[in-house]
């Protein structure tokens, strides 16, 4: 059976910045999209964007391929378990090593 | 170190929560699993120093965890990351390096140091961004086995 998801349906989302270390834990509806749980978590993080960020799961899953699906779409989806997410600063050096 | 000994006391724990980690004077070791492909789990400890943090990131090393002494062998070893890199040793590097931006060491060894978009930035980068980095590559698809199983 599909289930169907309204805009009062709503879930808690925890959210780490791989960054700083900060957690936020948080209500979103279920229609949001990740774009906007995303965008909410650097309010609710008191953190400013920074450039090359991802949002990712807390198992590792990446979601940039994502940000268009809902949290419900997710959850369906069986992706992000327990609404997890980070937020991974960018960071690298590797391929100039000898 | 009255510098270092407040460094440790405000950073340590919200870095290394969830992790099984202590602190000896202004040294912290830290344990981090891996994962190989087939689901083989390695523990490695790390040895962290904070000296010149938070305006620069704090250095790591592999050590052995028997001397607690740093033992290119018990280093581990990845493949397939273009962001991080485990040299074991590394010219004149005397702890090895692990090449990324959130590393102390890779500033100064190897002429990694003039890649903005990447460096740690004072202020915006705290230590739990350079154990975020050694969480992710010691998982798949990066981790591939400890280096002392290759001697």
């Amino acid at each position: 059976m599909e289930s169907t998801t309204t805009a009062n349906d709503r879930t808690e989302v925890h959210v780490k910045s791989l960054v700083t270390g900060e957690k936020a834990n948080f209500q979103m509806p279920l229609d949001a999209s990740v774009q906007a749980t995303w965008d909410e978590s650097y309010v609710q993080l008191k953190e400013a964007r920074r450039d090359g960020d991802t949002f990712r799961c807390s198992d590792g899953a990446e979601l940039m391929s994502r940000l268009n699906l809902t949290l419900a779409q997710l959850r369906e989806a069986k992706i992000c378990d327990g609404e997890r997410f980070e937020v991974r600063g960018r960071s690298g050096g590797a391929q100039l090593s000898a | 170190m009255v510098k270092v000994r407040q460094v440790l006391a405000d950073e340590a724990p919200k870095a290394f929560e969830g992790l099984n980690w202590e602190r000896d004077g202004d040294v912290c070791f830290v344990e981090f699993e891996a994962k190989r492909p087939d689901g083989t789990a390695d523990v490695y400890l790390t040895k962290w120093t904070f000296f010149h943090y938070p305006e620069w990131p704090p250095h790591v090393t592999f050590v052995d965890p028997k001397t607690k002494l740093y033992d290119s062998s018990y280093w581990p070893v990845i493949s397939g990351s273009t962001d991080l890199a485990f040299n074991a040793s590394y010219g004149d590097a005397p702890e090895g390096l692990i090449c990324n931006s959130m590393f102390f060491d890779w500033y100064f060894w190897g002429g990694h140091g003039s890649q903005p978009a990447v460096s740690w930035r004072p202020g915006v980068h705290r230590a739990a961004a350079t154990v975020a980095e050694l969480i992710i590559h010691l998982q798949q698809p990066y981790y591939v086995g400890p280096a002392n199983a290759r001697a």
